[in-house]
């Protein structure tokens, strides 16, 4: 009977011990964490949004284009279901033909577009010469993903930022972030004539 | 002189064998509950021990729980970070034509380092660069191909098609595969 309690009560506190261990190493983490690297959140977000991230590829694909001195004479967009990636990302197709004077023009609009915030892919390209000029047909991969839905539980261990994942978070930082206007709402005013 | 009687009659009086049995039971029975008795107190006296350290380190749980919580915010931003690193992960380990933008560059250095070969078209796929160039004449084609053929990093080089007209010359396009 005693021996059956105590082997319980031993059984209690290592139990106990690993899970106050655990808190313990995830309490650390949560302290040690460098601020520098949750300052990584919104670049995290922008690399790989919510949403389809359509406007701000086609935006990137123009400032590109207009960087290299060239044209982007077509915008197709296509909304894919055949993601072969992974099922938690949400996959669009936009085919753009840029027009440049030459190949070193195209293939710097296709480096400005890989330098690009959100991430994006180059899965197809083709280059003919037109005339005096190039014309390039570029197929991106553009990629989004809903955010997660809950955190770990509070007791299951968490571990700091791993050297790969800041250098990689390092590299998004550096991406060239689409520009964000914002609209200042207008000032009411006071109506006499409502009906006017 | 009163002690050295004994009034007793001899045959009821325990044989001395039984007494010394008692003696030892006695003795027995004293040891063993001392035994017990210590036993007992060192079973309780553990469990009181491990009683309180099981309601310390509780307690230490509850504290450090608390304090998880006020960092909630960290946790979440570290969590939302890493779920976006991961997928990012995913989506740049495949291969894609981006990976082929080096060869394109590549011969467009070798079109520009050799007199007489133009540029004219490419197409990049996943694991693929196609080229296709203009070579006024067959010395400047062969140029073209010996330098190309001298990248080492290049795994296969293929020929696709290879046209020739008086007006333009040499028409060629390789596939190449790093």
């Amino acid at each position: 009977m005693f021996c059956i309690f105590l082997s319980t009560q031993l059984a209690d506190l290592r139990q106990a011990k690993i899970d106050e261990t655990t808190l313990d190493e995830k309490l650390a983490t949560l302290k040690s964490v460098e601020q520098s690297s949750l300052s990584g959140t919104d670049v995290s977000v922008k690399a790989l949004p919510v949403e389809n991230p359509a406007m701000f590829a086609i935006s990137q694909v123009k400032d590109s284009a207009v960087l290299a001195t060239s044209t982007v004479s077509a915008v197709k967009l296509k909304n894919e279901t055949n993601n072969t990636i992974s099922k938690d990302l949400s996959f669009a197709s936009l085919e753009t033909t840029v027009i440049a004077s030459d190949a070193d023009s195209v293939v710097k609009v296709m480096q400005g577009i890989i330098n690009a915030a959100p991430v994006t892919t180059i899965d197809e390209v083709k280059i003919e010469k037109k005339l005096d000029a190039m014309s390039a047909n570029i197929k991106l991969g553009l990629y989004w993903a809903a955010l997660p839905a809950e955190v770990s539980a509070v007791d299951e261990p968490i571990n700091d930022l791993t050297a790969d994942e800041k250098g990689l978070l390092d590299k998004l930082s550096k991406l060239k972030q689409p520009i964000y206007t914002t609209l200042v709402p207008q000032e009411t005013t006071d109506r006499p004539n409502p009906f006017n | 002189m009163a002690g050295g009687i004994n009034l007793l009659p001899q045959d009821i009086k325990p044989k001395v064998s039984i007494l010394k049995l008692s003696k030892k039971l006695k003795r027995f029975i004293l040891f063993g509950f001392m035994f017990f008795v210590f036993l007992a107190s060192t079973v309780v006296g553990t469990l009181f021990i491990l009683s309180n350290n099981l309601k310390r380190s509780i307690a230490r749980q509850v504290a450090a729980k608390t304090e998880i919580k006020n960092l909630e915010a960290t946790e979440q931003k570290l969590f939302l970070i890493r779920d976006r690193l991961d997928k990012i992960k995913q989506i740049t380990a495949v291969k894609t034509a981006q990976d082929q933008i080096n060869i394109l560059e590549d011969a467009l250095n070798q079109t520009k380092a050799i007199d007489g070969v133009d540029f004219s078209g490419a197409e990049l796929q996943q694991t693929v660069a196609k080229v296709s160039i203009n070579a006024g004449s067959s010395i400047a084609l062969s140029n073209f191909l010996y330098n190309l053929y001298g990248n080492e990093d290049y795994k296969r080089i293929n020929l696709l098609a290879l046209k020739y007209n008086v007006d333009l010359g040499y028409t060629v396009t390789l596939s190449i595969v790093e």
